[in-house]
């Protein structure tokens, strides 16, 4: 346990909307290794975002309700403590960036003070001000990165040996504010950063805002970075710009990223391990190369068969029949069983096919069908 | 092959209208259920209007007595006979609330309706004829700054200025309010146009060949409608406060000869208070009672006009097993996603954008 | 033989003005213009499907609602059928209208939240009937004054005839008759559009351009708020209707894979200029521009292969607003000669890939360049980043 960032178990949640309730996200279970890359990928509606949410508790939680599981980050149960120590949690622990960063800026400030504002936090979280629990002793930054159970828990990743060594004496010395932000906005190459410093994000273009929303997030050093559709407001060139850079970012600073998408593209781009889900379940979780190579999910197989990628000029594109459950009143079974070219009478009965490894293919490489062998004969 | 055109036109058949009553009927039903206030102000503002129209055509059915006809009981207090007790002249406190209900209601309404129309119409040419450098830009920058000159006095000031000038009266009483009040329709009806027009429905409109008329009045004028008639049912309460405001400083009508609730209490304030309070207090609770009943009316009317919300809230009427086209539409054909997931997108669901 | 296009777009021009600032009032500047179209020539053959690719700010939305006559544009001019569309107004211009119908990129807000299915979709027949009755209408006033005016013995001219009022049943059954088409159930004519998910409006949206029978359809980014596998619903759709119907598509948008399935021909747009046009094999497999080149190689792959690389083009896209001479593409052109930022590139035919027009100094120089060459592969992670900030920690394994 001490090898992952995040480790999510059988985590379900409800919403409760008027009279009726519905599961957004049912049972699902992953784990974020730590410096490693895990995407979701899903269409609209299939519950990636509100997962993406749920994890920093960031969910609206009246209308929203954790039914059970549990999302353990450094030892401690996310589910079970209670939301006014979530706070402290965020920012150092878990940070989250956005699709559309003109909302998730504020619009009232300017680059620097939104910047200053991130990296105050963290240094007042390094010197031991905003702790979860004052009982612990204080943190010791020669120590691994990955906190053992128990470990205070709102202390930044900070990489170990020398380098450690000069984030401690950067810390005692307190470097002049502006020249840290200025630092990070150079960390996400952004040339003469000097000169936004005094903008306001509406007069940033889009890759520049996303830049700043990346260098806020990265300037506490989160031990897990969730990223919610980062680039999907932004044009392709820019979008590879963003994506080249947090690649790089990823071997600089060592943070794990959980990446949602709806693009398969950006995901092969990204991640190392990707899960999909559809309607509320992950059905497939596996390496990406593993995935994309060999399928072990028709939703999975049909997916990379409509991807734009695939389209082929002879006969019409491939396309997914029938449409996403209401999942108010979800299909028993298998929720994908409507629409599967090899759905059988047992994918009908509850309860739905567990997410487990396939016959003959690698252990890491998980699907939740009945009959995952049979996908790689399909068209 | 020539003759004269058919006429049968675009007229709606009765039965189309019977249907789309009671479809509109049963809507209103399930939105009322789900909301308790919003039912009460509903029931309240129905049980007003009811007194209002009895007063009017029938008064002996709700009082045996008439308006400014003083009985020969001076001074009581509240009893069987007189609810609210009577004043010194023996005039019943509880009919002349009564009576004052239909003018105070009528005033109201026709001080909010004309403001509505005439400010909104403003609004709506202000709005959509707003293109700098044209004539139509002109002419909205000629209404806005007219606009912005009534809107910079206070309104209840300047009302009573007006009233003042004009002595007292029901017109004058009218005419006061009403100048002061078509602005804020003006400002309303702008803001909203200005959203809507540049939807790309409006735009897809004009590609389609519409007349700009027929564009403002169908398209945006519709979509406008909506949150201007929340704010007229809100509205009616502020005329009346308004109205009574101005009868209470001794403007406006005058009581008893003619009853309004405002005149009611600035003739009987000092006496109420040493004699029989409640002829400062019928009148007030009357006030109180109407504008809280259009008020909360006016909240939840805002959802009974969105078609969406009136979906999402009344979607208990479709039931759980029934399905609408819509989604058997989209189950017929090769897949697109069922609508019925409409409460997670607003909640957050990020998806592609959809 | 050539066949004369249906569309054909000669020089367009389209600037809007922006307001003054109080202190270049004051100093007397002249007043700045986003150019949003720049001396733009392109056409559009019957029956054919036009790919316009390029990203935001590149002013293919512009270029596309001038078309449509949404736009009237500051300079060149636009031939419909060989006539100018400029000239007409009024009447003649919404007659005119039946022709062009555009597709918007926003499913949601394209379709009026108040009106049924039936009242959108039957919109542009219902107003193409007013039009028509009221262009009659004039004709019929006219031959009436003419005849009152005739010389004694001619005969009297006929009055065109007044067809009857469309009525609603009949605006209905054309709706219902068209659903299908587009893959919609007949019995939905009373929804409203809240009702649709995504893909059911955008097949809303369509069916109401097809409503009266145009013969360009001009979609703007229509897949772009839409899942994958809707996507390719549309996509089909889209090819399926104009197999049926001979529609010419005017198909906008920053996604390649879907000009490369249904287009002919495809035309590159950077900055409100035409970089690079030719058919879709052409451009798409070799292209030649650097722009394009670029493009291409920043589509992400679901291709295992091609992760972990590093794209090259950096900087951002500038600004329209009075942009200097030169190549618009220079500041981020990894080609970039000192000509390419003094003096405009023409769209020019090459003689090593014809047919195919690029407007680039170096055209000849760059042809070969491959896309893919745009991307390297990053470093080995145990490679030290250069200077690390301070207070965020070196790289490496310590």
């Amino acid at each position: 346990m001490t090898d992952t960032a995040v480790a999510i178990e059988g985590l379900s949640i409800d919403y409760v909307v008027g009279a009726g309730r519905f599961q957004a996200v049912s049972d699902v279970s992953l784990e974020v290794p730590m410096g490693h890359v895990v995407g979701i990928v899903g269409e609209t509606g299939c519950g990636k975002s509100t997962l993406a949410q749920a994890i920093p508790r960031l969910l609206p939680e009246p209308p929203a309700t954790i039914g059970s599981g549990r999302i353990v980050f450094r030892g401690i149960d996310l589910v079970k403590i209670p939301l006014w120590k979530m706070p402290a949690l965020r920012g150092t622990g878990i940070s989250m960036i956005f699709q559309e960063p003109l909302n998730s800026l504020n619009p009232a400030f300017r680059v620097y003070d939104q910047l200053a504002e991130a990296v105050q936090i963290r240094r007042q979280r390094e010197a031991g001000r905003r702790v979860v629990d004052r009982r612990e002793a204080p943190f010791d930054y020669s120590r691994r990165p990955a906190p053992a159970a128990g470990e205070v828990l709102s202390r930044p990743v900070v990489p170990t040996g020398a380098a450690a060594q000069a984030v401690r004496r950067a810390a005692e010395r307190r470097p002049e504010l502006r020249e840290e932000v200025l630092e990070y906005l150079r960390l996400v190459r952004i040339n003469d950063p000097e000169t936004i410093l005094d903008l306001f994000p509406h007069e940033l273009s889009g890759g520049m805002r996303q830049r700043v929303m990346i260098a806020m997030a990265l300037s506490e050093k989160p031990a897990l970075l969730i990223a919610d559709e980062p680039t999907s407001a932004l044009d392709v060139t820019i979008q590879a710009q963003v994506l080249t850079l947090m690649k790089e970012l990823i071997e600089e600073i060592h943070t794990s990223i959980l990446f949602i998408s709806h693009d398969l593209g950006v995901i092969a781009e990204t991640a190392d391990e990707l899960g999909v889900m559809y309607a509320g379940r992950l059905i497939e979780f596996g390496p990406v190369d593993e995935l994309f190579r060999s399928p072990r999910h028709p939703y999975t197989k049909a997916l990379l068969r409509a991807s734009p990628n695939s389209y082929k000029s002879d006969g019409p594109l491939a396309s997914i029949p029938g449409n996403v459950p209401n999942l108010s009143r979800p299909p028993p079974g298998c929720r994908f069983h409507p629409r599967c070219p090899i759905a059988r009478p047992v994918c009908r009965i509850d309860p739905a096919p567990p997410l487990l490894p396939t016959e003959g293919g690698p252990s890491a490489h998980r699907s939740a069908c009945h009959f995952a062998s049979e996908v790689a004969a399909l068209p | 092959m020539s003759g004269p055109p058919e006429r049968t036109g675009m007229r709606r058949t009765v039965l189309d209208r019977v249907r789309t009553a009671v479809r509109g009927g049963r809507t209103l039903w399930n939105v009322l259920r789900a909301n308790p206030l919003t039912l009460a102000g509903f029931v309240m503002v129905v049980v007003i209007v009811l007194v209002a129209v009895l007063i009017s055509v029938g008064p002996h059915l709700l009082t045996p007595y008439g308006s400014n006809v003083p009985t020969t009981d001076y001074g009581q207090g509240p009893s069987w006979a007189h609810p609210f007790g009577t004043d010194a002249g023996g005039l019943d406190i509880y009919s002349e609330v009564l009576y004052a209900l239909p003018f105070d209601l009528a005033i109201a309404f026709a001080i909010s309706g004309v403001a509505l129309i005439a400010g909104g119409g403003l609004g709506l040419i202000a709005g959509f004829w707003d293109r700098p450098g044209s004539a139509g830009g002109w002419v909205s920058v000629v209404i806005l700054r007219v606009t912005d000159i009534f809107l910079s006095f206070p309104s209840l000031i300047l009302a009573l200025a007006i009233a003042v000038s004009l002595g007292r009266g029901v017109w004058q009483l009218i005419v006061a309010v009403l100048l002061t009040w078509w602005p804020y329709y003006v400002r309303l009806v702008r803001g909203e146009t200005l959203a809507v027009k540049h939807l790309p429905y409006v735009t897809a409109a004009r590609a389609a060949g519409v007349t700009e008329g027929r564009i403002v009045l169908r398209h945006v004028l519709r979509n406008v409608l909506e949150p201007v008639i929340v704010y007229f049912t809100l509205d009616i309460g502020t005329v009346l406060v308004t109205l009574s405001t101005i009868g209470y400083v001794g403007l406006g009508v005058n009581y008893p000869i003619t009853p309004e609730w405002g005149s009611m209490i600035a003739t009987y304030q000092t006496s109420g208070i040493l004699g029989n309070p409640w002829t400062v207090l019928g009148p007030g609770i009357a006030i109180f009672v109407t504008v809280l009943a259009f008020s909360l009316l006016g909240d939840g009317l805002r959802d009974v006009l969105d078609p969406r919300s009136r979906r999402v809230l009344a979607g208990s009427a479709t039931g759980p097993t029934s399905t609408s086209p819509a989604e058997r539409a989209e189950a017929a054909e090769d897949g697109t996603p069922a609508p019925g997931i409409a409460p997670v997108a607003a909640l957050g669901e990020g998806g592609s954008g959809a | 033989m050539s066949l004369s296009p249906l569309v054909e777009i000669v020089d367009l021009e389209k600037q809007f003005p922006l307001a003054r600032t109080a202190s270049e009032f004051l100093h007397g500047r002249p007043r700045r213009a986003i150019h949003a179209v720049d001396k733009l020539s392109l056409s559009v053959q019957a029956g054919e499907t036009v790919g316009l690719i390029g990203e935001s700010g590149s002013g293919k939305t512009t270029l596309g609602w001038l078309v449509a006559r949404l736009h009237e544009p500051t300079g060149g001019k636009i031939l419909f059928e060989g006539q100018d569309a400029h000239a007409l107004a009024g009447a003649e211009l919404r007659h005119w209208r039946r022709n062009v119908q555009v597709v918007f990129q926003d499913p949601v807000g394209s379709l009026d939240p108040r009106l049924k299915v039936w009242q959108i979709v039957g919109e542009p027949i219902r107003a193409q009937d007013r039009t028509d009755r009221v262009i009659l209408r004039r004709e019929r006033r006219r031959t009436r004054r003419a005849n009152a005016r005739r010389a004694a013995g001619a005969p009297p001219a006929s009055l065109p005839p007044m067809p009857p009022r469309l009525t609603r049943r009949e605006v209905r059954s054309r709706v219902r008759a068209l659903l299908p088409s587009v893959g919609l159930p007949q019995d939905c004519l009373d929804q409203y559009a809240h009702e649709f998910s995504g893909g059911g409006r955008q097949r809303l949206a369509l069916a109401r351009a097809l409503s009266v029978n145009p013969k360009l359809v001009i979609l703007d980014e229509p897949t772009s708020a839409l899942d994958v596998a809707v996507q390719a619903q549309i996509l089909n759709r889209m090819v399926e209707l104009q197999r049926t119907t001979g529609v010419a598509y005017l198909l906008i948008t920053h996604n390649v894979a879907a000009v490369r399935y249904v287009a002919d021909r495809v035309a590159v747009m950077y900055l409100g200029q035409l970089v690079e046009v030719g058919t879709v094999r052409g451009v798409l497999e070799k292209p030649i521009h650097p722009y394009t080149k670029a493009l291409l190689a920043a589509v992400p792959v679901a291709d295992a292969r091609r992760r972990r690389t590093r794209f090259r083009i950096g900087g951002d896209v500038p600004s329209l607003i009075d942009p200097p001479p030169g190549c618009r593409f220079a500041p981020r052109c990894p080609f970039a000669i000192d000509r390419c930022r003094v003096e405009d590139p023409h769209l020019r035919e090459i003689p090593a890939a014809p047919g195919q027009l690029v407007a680039c100094h170096l055209a000849e120089q760059v042809r070969e360049v491959v896309p893919t060459s745009l991307l390297e592969n990053a470093p080995a992670p145990s490679a030290p980043a250069p200077a690390p900030p301070t207070g965020s920690g070196a790289p490496g394994r310590g």
